[in-house]
């Protein structure tokens, strides 16, 4: 055999790990982990900068006080220059003041472009608070139209967030002139709060806004909040409703396999048939296909013995209470009745 | 390095470096959504991300590892220190880009402690599961080729290896791999052209042509 040049290694020829077995094995570990780990807090680079920069006022504030009090004479001249070259600096201290206290503090003048850059910043997400503006210059930037509560959930304090929204409210009014993304930081608020029936309540809302890029995760977290209520043909719709929302998305496999595990449930045979056909058709390669086909095969047997056996065998059948050891257990399941709270 | 059948080097100029990495599988929610929410705390955000990336995140740490072994762990680990990091995102739509950064960190430092481990004869040389790397599909000329080049491959140097397997095995564009690789064009190129050298040397055909 003669040596020569590498031939390019084909696509085709690799394997692809997309949606593997492996993958579903490392997010049940991981899943179990992510409870334990906390994002870390942002760490804003103003902290970098107004370490320095507070004790450079701090400094500044020592020698003006000094001047004064130790060398009356020569006040008229310490006054007027370290005003000029502290105030910027002071601009750039960051306090633990809110976005509101920051707007109404009337102690230093700063120039105009100072408090744009100020308002562009509280826009983000950044930590603001930038010292004292002058307000008569620049009424009410834009930061005091966000709410308390949505600057909470922005840094991740959801208590803090639900108290504000009582204060402000209630739950109820900010929800009737949210936006779809700030109703899913109100379905957040509301979970963390265990409050189920308002966080299904503003899903319901973003639904309703069927465009929206929220919507699909919404009812996918519709119909998980109305299984866990055990409102089963709700769950069922939302699920439903995310695989005709997103039918291509992430959860359309999961969506397509709850519908079936509702149906199961239920005991419903020619359902559970109905959608473990879309669900075989829609993923041929299923991880579930296998499982549903079993289910679906012993509910079948199960409906059958039920037909064929005389009234008295089923009776005694009942008094033992073993006639539905046959069956598997996702359809031995009791079917448990809606709840109410979903609707 | 001429070649009719060599992989050549070659500088591919336009479309930013992320268009390439980044693919939205989903038509909803894009990536930058989902990593502000997950920023928050939404595990439901994180799973969504997860589901998007862990294919391409276990195909880059087999790929370059050439065996299973580990890569879920590796792959675990990615996504959990990508969970703590979430907040010093700064282009929150590259997600991909980043979590694949952060597994060729991972597997580098793997491969370095391996190769440590093997040169003081504490540690063997890891098997190439061919299995894990070639599709069950591949013809038998490709899963010859996989594992030639994979044996090769094992006795480069971590970084060179790296860099050859994201341009020529995943197929990367050089601007990918510097961003993978987290250094420059020039230092990729230059890994690359070394590992290909040695390839273009040691490598032996298992079919004839024609054959």
């Amino acid at each position: 055999m003669s040596r020569r040049r590498l031939p390019e290694i084909p696509k085709v020829a690799l394997r692809d790990y997309d949606g593997s077995e492996q993958s579903v094995a490392v997010w049940r570990r991981l899943k179990s982990d992510l409870r334990v780990h906390r994002p870390r807090e942002s760490r804003s680079p103003w902290l970098l900068v107004s370490v320095p920069a507070l004790a450079a006022v701090l400094f500044g504030s020592g020698v003006f006080v000094g001047a004064r009090f130790l060398r009356p004479q020569a006040m008229p001249f310490v006054q007027a220059e370290p005003r000029l070259q502290v105030a910027p600096a002071a601009a750039a201290v960051p306090t633990k003041n809110t976005a509101e206290a920051e707007v109404i503090s009337p102690e230093a003048k700063v120039s105009q472009s100072h408090a744009r850059r100020s308002t562009r910043l509280s826009a983000s997400a950044e930590p603001r608070s930038f010292g004292s503006l002058d307000t008569s210059a620049h009424p009410a930037p834009a930061q005091t139209l966000t709410p308390e509560w949505q600057r909470l959930v922005e840094l991740g304090d959801f208590s803090g967030a639900r108290r504000a929204l009582d204060r402000q409210g209630g739950f109820d009014v900010a929800m009737s002139h949210a936006s779809p993304s700030e109703l899913m930081s109100l379905v957040d608020v509301a979970r963390v709060s265990g409050e189920r029936g308002q966080a299904i309540s503003a899903l319901r809302q973003v639904l309703a806004h069927a465009e929206a890029p929220e919507a699909p995760l919404a009812a996918w977290t519709l119909g998980n909040l109305l299984d866990q209520a055990g409102d089963q043909p709700g769950a069922a719709q939302a699920f439903a409703l995310y695989r005709r929302l997103s039918p291509a998305g992430d959860f359309a496999e999961d969506a397509a396999a709850r519908q079936v595990d509702v149906a199961l449930r239920e005991g419903n045979l020619e359902l559970v048939t109905q959608l473990a056909a879309d669900y075989a058709r829609d993923f041929p390669h299923g991880r579930r296909l296998s499982e549903f086909r079993r289910a679906e095969r012993a509910l079948s047997a199960r409906d059958q013995d039920a037909s064929t056996k005389p009234e008295v065998v089923r009776d005694e059948a009942d008094d033992d209470s073993d006639d539905t050891h046959a069956a598997p257990a996702a359809a031995t399941e009791p079917s448990t009745p809606n709840s109410g709270e979903a609707h | 390095m001429p070649s009719d059948a060599a992989p050549r080097l070659r500088l591919i100029s336009g479309s930013s470096v992320s268009a390439e990495v980044e693919r939205p599988a989903d038509p909803g929610i894009d990536d930058e959504r989902l990593v502000a929410r997950a920023r928050k705390g939404d595990l439901l955000a994180f799973e969504l991300l997860y589901r998007r990336h862990s294919g391409f995140a276990l195909n880059l740490a087999v790929r370059i590892q050439g065996s299973a072994i580990d890569a879920e762990d590796v792959v675990h680990d990615a996504f959990l220190k990508a969970n703590e990091r979430l907040a010093e995102l700064r282009e929150t739509s590259a997600f991909r880009a980043w979590l694949g950064s952060i597994v060729v960190r991972l597997v580098r430092t793997r491969l370095r402690r391996k190769r440590l481990l093997r040169s003081l004869g504490l540690a063997n040389a890891e098997p190439i599961e061919l299995d894990a790397i070639a599709s069950p599909n591949a013809d038998p000329e490709s899963r010859v080729l996989l594992a030639q080049v994979y044996s090769l491959l094992q006795t480069l140097p971590a970084d060179q290896r790296i860099a050859w397997t994201l341009r020529y095995v995943d197929h990367h564009r050089l601007e990918v791999v510097a961003k993978l690789v987290d250094c420059s064009l020039a230092t990729v190129k230059r890994r690359i052209l070394r590992a290909q050298r040695f390839l273009n040397e040691h490598f032996v055909p298992a079919f004839a042509e024609g054959e």
